[in-house]
């Protein structure tokens, strides 16, 4: 998880909360609305659902299962910067517990490996350094008991 | 009962023109409208432009200015892929509102590649709006859901392709086989490179009119709009549609924006799904032909690929989809594609379509544009 030359911190604002202790898995975060209670991954302004503007932030937990999955062959056009050489890369919807399901990286690549209904859990990874040194950290979803 | 008719339509054929200068290749469509409308520019009173992905600014107004200063307005339209559908709703309701008799829309696409920066800044870093991945992702959940095989999608690659290979407007004009989609690179799993429809150049325009006008204008054959609907998501969004959607609620069924555009055309038609005798759907990908034909209602919800095998999508068939080859033949230029349907229906209604007419007669033709982001518009097309 990172090296030590700095701390870690989140690609983005209101979408995980890091671990801080090998036994805390993390979560991700996600908005509740106030007025018709539906909930959201990534911190909202406004509700999808009644447009509504007070929400709250929420933890959405760190486990899910597949919903629906494919493997990008080729890289996605920039601004990504695609690892050279190219390493096919996985995608899919996770669902929660509750019913949100979300679009996310997966750390498989290998359909063979994937099946929709399988037990998935996140996983965070090291994306880059961001000026003060820090681990800039994004969060991916990999099968349930693997590495 | 719709006043609002088709005069006249034209195309430039799709396909890659490194040489050729992009207006050229709008005019031309252009003018083979007016032609087969039997008009001139002078006739025209508002013009729709339709450009998604070639970034020359300003088209929609500069290149009419090759074509004549007649003083009219001019809109440039984008809605991703379903341009052309949402272009027409615009027709329809001018001339509808009576401010105008005669509207020239047409569409034209310079592409190479895939969209970029399609989705939020964050998404596109990380590389999570590929496009192919979000499309292949419905293929993916069809197959579990459904039982489709990629020898399935590779049927309606094939299916294509033995249309595609008798239109001159099509960039592919080659017969494959189920083995060479199936051999062709893996781009997005479980789609193949023969899966999917390339970007490519082209335009498509068509003259819509007012009933009146066609009259005066004696229209020998005119093709009357009988829908038009322009959709995008209503919340909870159907799940896997390609977007940029961050999450979805499944404990509330979302409809896909083609089923809701679709309920509301066959509406405003006074028809239903089992009128239709020809369409032209969005083929992004083979896959999403088969889901699309499910969205419009055309079969129930599963059972495309099993039709397919049975020949009924075929031009010869009980409801022939795609006579044009789609996308996945013509590539897909996203500002003209939508158009590019409109033109092949009105040929298959007035039957003009010579070696790949259908063979039945056409009454009721259909037309289904999907774009990034939840859009969609259906058109329903009546002699």
């Amino acid at each position: 998880m990172g090296n030590d030359s700095g701390k870690q911190v989140p690609f983005k604002e209101g979408m995980m909360r890091l671990p801080q202790s090998p036994a805390d898995k993390g979560d991700l975060l996600g908005s509740r609305c106030r007025r018709c209670g539906e909930k959201f991954f990534i911190k909202r302004e406004i509700c999808e659902s009644c447009q509504g503007r007070d929400l709250e932030e929420i933890t959405l937990g760190s486990r899910g299962k597949l919903y629906a999955f494919s493997v990008m062959y080729y890289p996605a056009p920039p601004p990504y910067k695609p690892p050279d050489p190219f390493v096919p890369y996985g995608l899919g919807w996770i669902e929660l517990p509750g019913g949100t399901v979300l679009y996310s990286l997966l750390t498989e690549n290998d359909p063979k490996k994937l099946k929709v209904g399988m037990e998935m859990e996140l996983a965070f990874e090291k994306f880059g350094q961001d000026k003060d040194g820090n681990d800039v950290m994004i969060c991916k979803f990999k099968p349930a008991g693997t590495n | 009962m719709s006043n609002v008719v088709i005069a006249g339509v034209g195309m430039h054929p799709f396909g890659r023109y490194p040489d050729k200068d992009p207006d050229d290749i709008a005019i031309e469509a252009i003018l083979k409208a007016l032609e087969d409308a039997n008009m001139t520019y002078s006739d025209i009173e508002f013009v729709l432009a339709g450009k998604v992905a070639f970034k020359k600014a300003g088209t929609g107004i500069d290149l009419m200015m090759k074509v004549g200063m007649t003083g009219v307005p001019i809109y440039q339209i984008n809605a991703m892929c379903a341009t052309g559908g949402a272009m027409l709703k615009l027709a329809r309701d001018a001339i509808n509102s009576g401010s105008c008799e005669v509207v020239l829309v047409y569409g034209f696409d310079k592409f190479k590649g895939m969209f970029d920066e399609l989705g939020d800044p964050w998404q596109n870093v990380l590389g999570m709006k590929a496009s192919p991945a979000a499309f292949a992702t419905v293929a993916q959940k069809y197959m579990n859901d459904y039982g489709a095989t990629e020898e399935d999608f590779a049927r309606v690659a094939v299916k294509a392709h033995k249309n595609g290979a008798n239109n001159p407007y099509a960039l592919f004009r080659n017969i494959i086989t189920i083995e060479d989609v199936l051999k062709s690179p893996m781009v997005a799993y479980p789609l193949h490179l023969f899966n999917f429809c390339t970007p490519d150049d082209g335009a498509a325009a068509a003259i819509v009119c007012s009933k009146k006008a066609a009259k005066k204008f004696n229209i020998r054959k005119p093709i009357t709009i009988a829908a038009t609907v322009m959709q995008t998501a209503q919340y909870p969004p159907s799940v896997v549609e390609p977007s940029n959607t961050y999450s979805v609620n499944l404990n509330k069924r979302g409809v896909s924006v083609t089923e809701l555009a679709a309920k509301k055309a066959y509406e405003m038609a006074g028809l239903g799904p089992q009128d239709i005798d020809v369409c032209e759907v969005q083929d992004t990908e083979s896959a999403h032909e088969l889901v699309h034909i499910e969205q419009l209602g055309l079969c129930k919800q599963g059972e495309a690929y099993k039709l397919l095998r049975e020949g009924v999508w075929d031009i010869t068939g009980r409801l022939p989809v795609n006579p044009s080859g789609g996308i996945q033949c013509k590539g897909e230029p996203p500002g003209a594609s939508g158009l590019g349907q409109v033109c092949e229906i009105v040929w298959q209604m007035r039957g003009q379509a010579g070696p790949r007419q259908i063979s039945r007669d056409p009454k009721v033709g259909l037309c289904q544009v999907f774009g990034w982001n939840h859009v969609a518009a259906v058109t329903i097309l009546k002699k």
